[in-house]
């Protein structure tokens, strides 16, 4: 059975196999996703009108046994910021649907009675539209549980809570973990929302086994697989770091780099930052009975996931990662790590996403809604999101929405999407990718290129270099490559070190697809997926005026460090066209 | 001078937590520079992942001076997407 994409239309609840055209047939995850929006989507349609498209696609190498290549792309116009959207998540559900032989779903359409949900459910040589029935209003944790008990244990699940069934612009799509957990979020830019507009409550995988996934080349590929495995268990950030600590190692990292949003981005440092970081989370593992080393699902070697438990020892959530430890912590003044984490499950099972949440409840703290460092009543206010109250419903509308409706100035976003967990002024570079990026400010938009493989800057600060608009380009290009293939952007730290596992990376890709991909074609197609992405964008009505940052980081400035951010637009401009 | 130790170099500290500051205060000599507080702490190089010195990402050749801030985090705390990050050289 040959590759296959699924067209769902909600108005008319029809299904539609359809052959893969040769174009598609070499993309995969964001690069497909990114196509397929650009192809069939009015740019100026209403992200969350009949015309907006949902298309999921596993990665390029998704669903064949290479290491930590589990991952899905969802993309649309999204509602948060009007423009292009992919976010990635790993969980069950990519490799499910690429063993099936789906290429990619392409959702579309509106049912034609609002409010009602649906489940596509699939397994091998079946898609059925099923009413969602029970699971309709359930939090995420809810209705995974009752998925695998109507569907049997280990079934994918790809869902979304009430956020995303109240359209709300910050609702994500949550993919479910080994254990059934809901915490592997497409988090980013509103996509649960645009799942909601399509009536569509969950898409549940049933498919066991190695399935049918095509390779070109074994010969290839197997060479490729080692070299790369090899690579990522030897070395130190893959192999140690990320499995022992996870992301949120970095909790302590960056606040020694003075490069910690705190307070709503008012300083670089917490002061609290120890009781929320990685550490405290590896210590809980061992005196609560919680997880590090997790992998988000099988076949991950890097394993950064975890599971944090409460004081009792019973299962709270997993997992806690850098991003969400500081955006609902030291961005909240919040050092109470139980509150940090019981926010955090709050926003897996509303379905929200952890940064742009963090971020929310910043503004709205600096608003005067509620007290800084109240994590009690962040709680509180954060469950209103899932009961659409009407203090919920703007917390769960994102930080530009907050910050507007509270009189709030110093709003953390760029092109209406909240700001990760550097902060600019401080690492400047980052800055650089976060105006530029086609997605708004993210930090995964950007950060893996080799510099020295790829023989772009290279010096001990390349930002600091006149290649720096080159240099964040290639940045970029190289992620979208990365997401394009299915692979953890995490396995960029080892790609980014050993020329082999880069290598090998590349002999995945062409022994999956039968090319002959080089390290040159990498940065030519990366760069060809994010002129069409750009190019959505502007027809979106998005002009170089959006590739900045907010105002008040280029006038307030920055402890601990107290700079401003001050690179210039002329250079912010040449990144795309330099 | 003060040191923050991070990872496995808290083991250094009596009485450490992970949750709380791990410090040492350590008396600065003329000449000192980070790879020789290293050495009196213990610390091999490439134990080391990232040293930040007054916040800033630096190499173990920097000086120090009293009331200068040091955090020392091991290799196994490596993660960092560092090709952002200035590296300040003595
Ligand atoms: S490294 Fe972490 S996020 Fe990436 S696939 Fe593995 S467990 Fe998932």
């Amino acid at each position: 059975m040959g590759k296959f994409i699924l067209r769902v239309n909600m108005s008319d609840l029809s299904i539609k196999k359809e052959r893969v055209s040769e174009k598609y047939r070499v993309l995969g995850g964001r690069a497909l996703t990114s196509t397929v929006v650009a192809d069939e989507v009015n740019p100026t349609c209403h992200p969350l009108g009949p015309n907006n498209k949902l298309v999921f696609a596993p990665g390029i190498i998704t669903g064949t046994n290479a290491p930590s290549s589990g991952r899905l792309s969802v993309g649309a116009k999204s509602p948060l910021t009007g423009g292009i959207k992919e976010a990635n998540a790993g969980g069950l559900p990519a490799q499910k649907l690429a063993r099936l032989g789906i290429h990619a779903i392409i959702v579309e359409g509106e049912p034609q009675e609002k409010g009602k949900f649906y489940v596509l459910s699939l397994a091998k040589d079946t898609a059925v539209l099923e009413e969602a029935g029970e699971l309709t209003g359930k939090g995420m944790y809810e209705t995974n549980e009752l998925v695998w008990k109507k569907y049997g244990d280990g079934v994918g699940i790809i869902g979304i809570g009430p956020a995303g069934e109240m359209l709300m612009t910050n609702a994500g799509v949550s993919c479910n973990d080994p254990e059934n957990g809901p915490g592997r979020y497409a988090g980013r830019g509103g996509l649960g929302a645009v799942m909601g507009s399509k009536g569509l409550k969950a898409i549940v995988i049933e498919q066991k086994g190695p399935g049918e996934v095509q390779i070109a080349n074994p010969e290839l590929f197997k060479q490729g697989q080692q070299k790369l495995t090899q690579g990522l268990l030897s070395h130190a950030v893959t192999a140690q770091a990320l499995p022992t600590f996870g992301t949120a190692v970095l909790v302590n990292i960056l606040n020694e780099a003075g490069g910690l949003p705190t307070r709503n981005f008012s300083s670089g440092r917490f002061a609290g930052a120890g009781k929320i970081s990685g550490e405290v989370i590896n210590e809980w593992a061992k005196t609560r009975g919680g997880k590090v080393g997790h992998p988000c699902h099988p076949g991950c070697v890097i394993r950064c996931s975890n599971v944090v438990n409460k004081p009792d020892g019973s299962y709270r959530v997993a997992p806690v990662e850098y991003e969400s430890a500081w955006a609902l912590g030291a961005n909240c003044e919040i050092d109470d790590l139980d509150d940090v984490a019981e926010l955090n499950r709050i926003c897996n099972d509303v379905g929200l996403d952890t940064i742009e949440a963090g971020c929310t409840l910043g503004v709205a703290m600096e608003g005067g809604v509620i007290p800084f460092g109240d994590g009690k009543r962040a709680i509180g206010i954060l469950k209103e999101v899932g009961y659409g109250t009407p203090v919920g419903r703007i917390i769960g509308n994102g930080t530009a929405f907050t910050a507007k409706a509270f009189g709030v100035t110093r709003v953390p976003v760029v092109k209406g999407q909240a700001m990760p967990a550097y902060e600019p002024r401080a690492v400047k570079g980052i800055g650089v990718t976060y105006a530029t990026s086609t997605m708004g400010a993210d930090h995964t938009a950007g950060y893996t290129v080799a510099t020295e493989i790829l023989s772009v800057g290279g010096k001990a600060d390349p930002l600091a270099t006149a290649e720096k608009g080159a240099l964040a380009k290639a940045f970029q290009t190289s992620t979208i490559f990365i997401d394009a293939t299915g692979y953890c952007l995490f396995i960029a730290f080892a790609v980014l070190d050993l020329p082999d596992a880069l290598q090998g990376m590349m002999d995945t890709v062409n022994g999956v697809l039968g090319t002959n991909y080089t390290l040159e074609d990498m940065g030519r197609l990366g760069s060809e997926w994010l002129k069409l992405e750009r190019s959505f964008n502007e027809a979106a009505g998005f002009t170089k005026q959006d590739d900045r940052l907010p105002e008040f980081m280029y006038y307030e400035k920055l402890p601990p460090h107290n700079n401003v951010y001050d690179v210039s637009d002329e250079l912010l401009d040449s990144v795309h066209n330099g | 001078m003060i040191v923050y130790l991070y990872g496995k170099f808290r083991e250094k500290v009596p009485g450490y937590t992970v949750e709380d500051d791990c410090v040492l205060q350590v008396d600065t000599g003329p000449e000192e520079t980070i790879a020789s507080i290293m050495e009196r702490l213990k610390i091999l190089p490439g134990e080391v992942a990232h040293i930040f010195l007054n916040h800033q990402y630096s190499t173990p050749s920097r000086k120090v001076r009293a009331g200068d801030r040091l955090a020392i985090f091991p290799v196994e705390m490596a993660v960092l997407y560092r090709q952002y990050f200035a590296k300040y050289e003595e």
